[in-house]
Order: structure tokens, then sequence, then C-alpha cells
């Protein structure tokens, strides 16, 4: 009975902080800001309900899955970010117009031979 | 009906709504970048809701398919990084 409750809980706040990063999906002005939006809240949304889940069921095997499915997504979440927004730059997505872009005009996006690393 | 159905009933509607969302980014994304990562959030809610559904179905191997699922994700995710990538150095050699 109990753990009904603080499944049903845990699954309302995951479901909450998913549907915040669908809002800041809609709303927020710029590639990279919508990029932050879908990686932090979309790890901790996936985090709650998953735990949710696992205590409604409240079986050994069943922890060990749900582990390995937070394992990979706690694994792939920022290194997608990182390698999606790197793309953006080297593509010259546009930044938003009150961005301070001081600290990138260090690295020098030039145009240069094709397989080589642009060093960002 | 228990608190518990009625929660999870909530919660899929919560996610269901917010896919709805994610879609919408998908359309209007005025680049490609967008339309990626809102495809990743998309798919994410798609997992999300996978495991709700097993939960009311009471059906154990949807949570398998949950965890292919977030494999994909990243799979998908990373073949159009690196297809973005390519075809901005393909753009240079035109030029």
């Amino acid at each position: 009975m109990i753990n009904e409750i603080v499944s049903g809980l845990l699954m309302l706040i995951g479901a909450l902080f998913m549907l915040i990063s669908s809002i800041g999906m809609i709303r927020l002005p710029d590639f990279y800001t919508r990029n932050s939006a879908s990686t932090k809240a979309v790890v901790l949304g996936v985090l709650l309900i998953l735990i949710g889940v696992g205590v409604y069921y409240n079986d050994i095997m069943i922890f060990i899955e749900i582990f390995a499915i937070l394992f990979f997504i706690f694994l792939i979440s920022p290194l997608a970010a990182h390698i999606v927004s790197r793309a953006a730059v080297i593509n010259r997505v546009a930044f938003w117009n009150k961005t301070e872009l001081e600290d990138l005009e260090q690295y020098e996006i030039d145009d240069e031979a094709p397989g080589e690393d642009p060093q960002l | 009906m228990s608190f518990f159905t009625i929660s999870s009933y909530i919660a899929i509607g919560i996610i269901s709504f917010s896919m709805v969302l994610t879609l919408i980014r998908f359309v209007k994304g005025p680049s490609l970048p967008d339309r990626v990562i809102s495809l990743d959030v998309f798919s994410a809610n798609l997992l999300v809701f996978l495991a709700v559904y097993s939960v009311l179905a009471g059906e154990v191997t949807y949570l398998n398919v949950a965890l292919l699922m977030s494999l994909v994700i990243f799979v998908g995710t990373m073949t159009f990084a690196y297809y973005l990538v390519q075809k901005r150095y393909k753009h240079k050699d035109d030029d």
C-alpha cells in the first residue's frame, strides 16, 4: 500500500519534469538554450519515473533492468548534447542576440581541410 | 480506483502532451540540430511512456523494449551529429 503511494508520487513528479523540458523546447529562444533544456530535465524525469516503476514492482530483477536503462541514459545524454552542439557550432547555427560570445572568439572556426578536427 | 492508478493515468496524459509539444518543435525547428534534439526528447518521452504503460498493463516485457529504446536513441543522435559535421565539410569542398 505504501509503496503504491510512493510510486505514484514519483511518477507524477517525473512526468512534471518531462513536461517542463518540453515547454522549454517550445519557449526558449535559441538552439543552445534548448539543448540545455533537453538534457538536464529529461534525465531527472527519466530517473524519477523509472525509480517509481521499480518501487511498484518491488523485485530485484526489475531493479537491475532499470539500473541498466539509467546507466545508458546517464552515459548518453551529456555525450549526445555535447556532440550535437559541437556540430551546431561547426555548422554556424545562429546564437541568440543576448548571448555573450567573447569566450568563443578564441576558438577560430576556420575553413579547414576535410577530416581535420576543428579543435572545439 | 486507487491512488496509484489515477496518478499513472495522469502521468501518461502529461507525457503524451509533452510528446505533442516536442513534435511542434520538430515541425517548426529552424535548423537541423533543433530537429535532432527534439527527436531526442521525443524518444526519451516514449521510453518513459513505455515504462508507465508496463505498470498499467501488468506486462514486464515493455521494460525490455524501453532498454532497447535507450540504445536506439544513442545511435540515432550520434549518426545525425556525424552527418551534420560531414555535411559542413562537403560544402567546403564544393566552394
